[in-house]
C-alpha cells in the first residue's frame, strides 16, 4: 500500500484507521512510505498516561549584549510509549527542546514536567540523579570512552546511580544481548564499527532502565543501513521495554518511522 | 557520590591520553621533588650513620661544658682591689725593710714595682707586684668557682650529673724527651698563646670517666699495659700514628689503606709512651744558665783576660730529667753568705723557690680525634666533622678515674687542676670548666641558649658549649634540615603545582565534552570531582613514586661515591666506634619522605582546583555541542 502524498491529514487518519489500531502494520506502511521519501502525517497520539508536558515553555540565551530566542512558548505533552520525533531546520530549537526535557538546561519560564518532576524546581544534584534513573541519552557522537571496554563503557552510567558491579554487569550482559553486541564487550570502541559503537551508545543509555530516551541525531554520523538499524533498535526497545523515546533528527525517514513528528520551525511548533 | 574504585576505573582513563605530554610532566615534576628526597635522605644517612658511629656512648648525651672567664679589665682596672694592692705594698715595703735590717742585707723600697701603674682615670695593676698579685689572688678567691656558677644557672634545667673538667696546672714548662731525652740544644717556645692544644707539652685535661670511656682503646689492650705507674692519656689520632713512627698517609690513598691504618693505630695505640720533662722556672733557669756559660766559656778559650763565673751549673743527665748540677762554685765565703742570705729573704716574701723537676711518663690509653685541619680539609670533612664537632677533637684526656687509681697518684700532685681562674696563668689552657649532662638535647639546648654569654658580654656571664656529645648538634641539624627542606619544599611544591595545573588542566580541557556526556547520563559535580581528584591523585602519586627512584637512585649512586671516605673520617671522629662501622649518606628519613610525598598529593590537589572550578562551571549543553 502507498500513501499519497496529497493526502490531507484527515484521510490520512482515515488511511490509518484501516489498521485498525494494528501500530505494527501502520509502521511497516510508514516505513515504506518513508522510503518512498514521501511527506506524511503521524498518526494518532497513544492514550497512554503523560510523561512528557511542556507548556508555554520559553528559553533565551544571551549572546553579548543580545539575546537570542530557541523556544518562545512551546506546549506538548508526550504519553509513556511514545516514539516523537523532533525535526525542524537548524536552529529551529530541537535539540534546546530536547536539553529541556532531559533536565541538560532549564527554561527561562514556562513548565517542563516529566515523570511528574517540574525540571525547574529541582536542584543541581537531584537533577542529575532525576537524569541518572529517569532518562537515557543517546548522543550523534556516542561518547564512548577510548580506552574503556565496551562493556565497561556501557556500566558507566550504573556506576553514577551506585549500582552493585555484579549487578551492572548483569544488565550489560542482558543489553549487549538485545542490541547484538555479546560478542564485543570486551572490546575496545575503536574496535567496533560506527554502527556497533552506536549500539553500544543506546545500550549504555538503557542501562538504568530509563522511562524517557532522548537521542540527538542518533544516525548523524551513520550511514542509511546503520542508521536505520538503528530506528529499528529503537522500536524494539519500545516494545520490549515500553521506553518513551524522543529522537531529534534531520532524517525525514526516520520521522516517517516515529508514532509523531513535532515540528519546530523559529522555537515554535509547526 | 560515585565509588572510589569506580572512579578510579575512569580516572585511569585519563592517564593514559596525552602519554608524551603526561611523562614530560611526571619527569620534570619528579626531578624537582626528587631534589627534596635526594636531601632527606642524605640528611638521614648523615644522622644515621653519626647516631651509629656514636651509639652507646655520647650521641644520646647532652652535656655542656661551663667556663668562667673573668673580664681582666675588671680585674686589672678594678679600684677595690688596686686600694687592697697599695694597701698590701705598704705592707710588703715595710716588712721588707724590717726583714732587710734583721738580715743585715741591702733594701731599696724605689726597686720594688709599683702595684698600680698608669695615668689618672686609666689606672691600672702591674702584675710584676708582689702586692698587686696577692690582691688579684684574694679577689678571685672570693669570686664563685665554675662548680658554683653551673650548680646554681643549672638546677632549673633538671640536670642529670656534673663532671669536674679541669686542665692540668703547668707552672712551668714541659718538654718533650724524645728518645728518653731531652734536647738541650732545642729552643724552648717561651711565647703562649690561647687555643686549641696541640702538643702535650701544652698540658692535659682530666675528665671523668664516663666522658672518656668512649674513646679508649680495646680493654684487651689496656689489659696488657704493664707499667700502671706512668700517667694514662687519650691522645689525639695523628699524634699516637707519629709516636708509632708511621708516616702519614699520601692523600691518594684510597680508603681501605686509609681504614687499615686506623685499625693498625687501633690495635697498637696502648704500646705508645711519650716522656716530657717537668722543670720549674727556677730549673729551667739553671738549665739555660748551664747551656749560657758553657757557650760563653767556649767563645772565651781564647780569651786570657775572660773570668768565669764564680757558680756555674752543668747541664743534667739528658735521659733523668734531674736538676742541673753545679760545676763548679768559686764564690768567697762572704758571697755565700749574703747569698744565702739574699735567699732566705726571697723566701720570706715568696720570691725564691726551689728548683722543681719531674719526669712525667704517659702510656696511651685512648684516641681522640684530631682536631680541625689536622688532616686536610674537605667537604667530606666538613660533613663529619659537622655531626662530631663537639667531640674531644685534638684534646689531650687523662680520664679521671684511671688517673684515681695510679699507685703513685701523689706524683702528679702539682699537675692537678687548679680550681679558680688564675688571671695571670696565661698557658694557653682554658680555666677549668664544669660539664653538666641534661636529661634531654632540649634541655641542653635551652640552657645554653638562655644561660651562655655572647660576645660581648663573657665578662658577666658564663661561656657554655655543647661538649662531649653530639646529640644537641643532630637535634640541631635535623632542625635545620627540617627548615630548610620546608622552604625548599615550599617552592619546589608551588613550582611542581604550576607544572601539574598546566597538565591537569589540558587533560581536564580535553575531557569537557566527556564531563558533560557524564553530566547528561547522571553524573553529580561531586561525581566529576571525584573522577578528577582520583586522576590527580594517580598523577601525583606516579610524580611521588618516580621522585623517589630518582632521590634514592642518586642517592646511592652518591653513597657509593663518597661512603669509603666518610667512613674514614667518621673513623678517624670517633676513633672509639666500632671498627667495622660504615658511614652512609643514605638513610631513610620517613618523616620527611612522607611528608614529600604528601606535598606532592598536595601540590596535584592545589593544582586540580582552578581547572575542576572551570570545567564544572561550563555548561555540558554548549561542551556537547561544541565539537572542535
Amino acid at each position: 500500500m502507498v500513501v499519497q502524498s496529497s493526502i490531507s491529514e484527515r484521510e490520512v487518519e482515515a488511511f490509518l484507521g484501516l489498521f485498525d489500531g494494528n501500530v505494527e502494520a501502520a509502521t511497516k506502511a510508514l516505513q515504506a512510505h518513508a522510503a518512498a521519501n514521501r511527506p506524511f502525517k503521524n498518526p494518532p497520539q497513544p492514550t497512554g498516561p503523560v510523561l512528557v508536558r511542556l507548556a508555554d515553555v520559553k528559553k533565551t540565551y544571551k549572546v553579548g549584549r543580545q539575546i537570542i530566542g530557541a523556544l518562545d512558548g512551546v506546549s506538548l505533552e508526550i504519553h509513556e510509549g511514545e516514539f516523537v520525533a523532533l525535526t525542524g531546520a537548524s536552529g529551529s530549537g530541537k535539540s534546546t527542546l530536547l536539553q529541556l526535557i532531559g533536565g541538560l538546561d532549564k527554561p527561562t519560564s514556562g513548565l517542563v514536567e516529566v515523570d511528574g518532576h517540574d525540571l525547574k524546581k529541582m536542584r543541581d544534584g537531584k537533577l542529575s540523579q532525576f537524569r541518572n534513573r529517569t532518562i537515557g541519552f543517546v548522543f550523534q557522537f556516542f561518547y564512548l570512552q577510548p580506552f574503556l571496554k565496551v562493556g565497561t563503557n556501557l556500566e558507566v552510567p550504573g556506576m553514577f546511580a551506585r549500582t552493585r558491579r555484579r549487578e551492572r554487569q548483569q544488565q550489560v550482559e542482558t543489553l549487549a544481548k538485545a542490541v547484538g553486541l555479546s560478542d564485543r564487550i570486551q572490546h575496545l570502541p575503536r574496535e567496533l564499527s560506527g554502527g556497533q559503537i552506536q549500539r553500544a551508545a543506546v545500550a549504555r543509555a538503557l542501562l538504568n532502565k530509563p522511562k524517557l530516551l532522548l537521542a540527538d541525531e542518533p544516525t548523524g554520523n551513520l550511514d542509511s543501513m546503520n542508521g536505520v538499524a538503528i530506528i529499528d533498535l529503537f522500536e524494539t526497545i519500545r516494545r520490549e521495554f515500553g521506553t518513551t523515546i524522543i529522537v531529534v533528527t534531520h532524517d525525514p525517514a526516520i520521522a516517517a518511522r516515529a508514532d509523531r513528528e513535532i515540528r519546530l520551525k523559529d522555537g515554535v511548533l509547526v | 557520590m560515585i565509588r572510589l574504585r569506580d572512579a578510579a576505573v575512569l580516572a585511569l582513563t585519563k592517564l593514559r591520553t596525552r602519554k608524551v605530554r603526561t611523562t614530560v610532566t611526571v619527569v620534570t615534576a619528579s626531578l624537582l621533588f626528587s631534589s627534596l628526597v635526594l636531601a632527606s635522605l642524605v640528611a638521614g644517612g648523615v644522622v644515621d650513620s653519626a647516631k651509629r658511629f656514636t651509639a652507646g656512648s655520647l650521641s644520646e648525651r647532652a652535656i655542656v661544658n661551663l667556663q668562667l672567664f673573668p673580664g681582666m679589665s675588671e680585674i686589672y682596672n678594678n679600684p677595690d682591689i688596686q686600694v687592697r694592692a697599695q694597701e698590701l705594698q705598704a705592707k710588703v715595703v715595710a716588712n721588707k725593710k724590717a726583714a732587710a735590717g734583721r738580715l743585715g742585707i741591702a733594701y731599696d723600697p724605689a726597686t720594688e714595682p709599683k702595684p698600680v701603674e698608669g695615668d689618672a682615670g686609666n689606672t691600672y695593676l702591674n702584675t710584676e707586684s708582689l702586692a698587686a698579685r696577692q690582691a688579684m689572688a684574694e679577689y678571685t678567691a672570693r669570686q664563685p668557682t665554675a662548680q658554683d656558677t653551673a650548680k646554681q644557672l643549672a638546677t632549673p634545667y633538671q640536670p642529670k650529673a656534673f663532671y669536674s673538667f679541669g686542665a692540668s696546672n703547668i707552672d712551668g714548662r714541659l718538654k718533650q724527651m724524645k728518645n728518653g731525652k731531652e734536647d738541650f740544644t732545642e729552643k724552648l717556645d717561651v711565647g703562649m698563646s690561647y687555643g686549641p692544644i696541640q702538643d702535650v707539652t701544652n698540658g692535659w685535661y682530666y675528665l671523668d670517666s664516663s666522658i672518656t670511656k668512649p674513646f679508649l682503646v680495646e680493654q684487651k689492650y689496656l689489659d696488657a699495659q704493664t707499667d700502671k705507674t706512668a700517667l694514662p692519656i687519650i691522645a689525639p689520632y695523628s699524634k699516637v700514628e707519629s709516636a708509632l713512627g708511621l708516616a702519614k698517609l699520601s692523600k691518594t690513598a684510597t680508603p681501605q689503606q686509609r681504614l687499615d691504618r686506623i685499625s693498625d693505630v687501633r690495635a697498637r695505640a696502648a704500646t705508645v709512651r711519650l716522656a716530657v720533662c717537668y722543670r720549674n722556672s727556677v730549673s729551667q733557669a739553671q738549665v739555660d744558665d748551664a747551656i749560657r756559660a758553657a757557650k760563653e766559656i767556649e767563645q772565651n778559650k781564647d780569651n786570657k783576660e775572660y773570668q768565669k763565673p764564680s757558680l756555674i751549673y752543668g747541664l743534667p743527665d739528658s735521659g733523668a730529667c734531674s736538676p742541673a748540677p753545679v760545676k763548679t762554685d768559686t764564690r768567697t765565703a762572704s758571697e755565700k753568705t749574703l747569698a744565702s742570705k739574699q735567699d732566705q729573704f726571697g723566701r720570706e716574701f715568696g720570691q725564691t723557690v726551689d728548683p722543681a723537676q719531674q719526669k712525667v711518663t704517659f702510656r696511651v690509653v685512648g684516641l681522640a680525634p684530631d682536631g680541625f685541619g689536622a688532616d686536610g680539609f674537605s667537604s667530606i670533612d666538613a660533613l663529619v666533622s659537622m655531626v662530631a664537632g663537639s667531640s674531644l677533637q685534638g684534646m689531650w684526656v687523662v680520664p679521671q678515674d684511671m688517673f684515681d687509681a695510679l699507685p703513685n697518684k701523689a706524683d702528679y700532685e702539682r699537675f692537678l687542676p687548679v680550681k679558680t681562674v688564675d688571671p695571670l696563668s696565661g698557658n694557653g689552657m682554658p680555666p677549668t670548666g664544669q660539664l653538666i649532662e641534661f636529661a634531654s638535647a632540649a634541655d641542653a639546648k635551652r640552657f645554653v641558649t638562655e644561660q651562655s654569654c655572647s660576645d660581648f658580654d663573657c665578662a658577666s656571664k658564663p661561656h657554655i658549649t655543647y661538649f662531649g656529645s653530639n646529640s644537641v648538634l643532630i637535634q640541631d641539624i635535623m632542625d635545620s634540615a627540617t627548615q630548610a627542606l620546608g622552604v625548599a619544599a615550599l617552592v619546589i611544591a608551588a613550582i611542581a603545582a604550576l607544572i601539574l595545573m598546566g597538565m591537569v588542566g589540558r587533560v581536564i580541557g580535553d575531557s569537557r565534552r566527556e564531563t558533560a556526556m557524564f553530566r547528561a547520563i547522571g553524573a553529580k559535580r561531586n561525581d566529576i570531582r571525584a573522577i578528577y581528584a582520583t586522576y590527580t591523585f594517580f598523577l601525583s602519586l606516579l610524580v611521588a613514586l618516580a621522585a623517589l627512584a630518582i632521590g634514592v637512585a642518586v642517592a646511592l649512586w652518591l653513597d657509593t661515591q663518597f661512603s669509603g671516605e666518610a667512613t674514614v673520617r667518621a673513623q678517624l671522629t670517633f676513633v672509639g666506634a666500632d671498627g667495622g662501622q660504615q658511614f652512609h649518606l643514605f638513610g631513610l628519613w620517613w618523616q620527611a619522605l612522607l611528608a614529600i610525598v604528601g606535598l606532592v598529593l598536595f601540590a596535584g590537589f592545589v593544582s586540580m582546583l582552578l581547572p575542576l572550578s572551570r570545567n564544572l562551571a561550563r555548561s555540558p549543553v554548549k561542551d556537547m555541542r561544541d565539537e572542535t
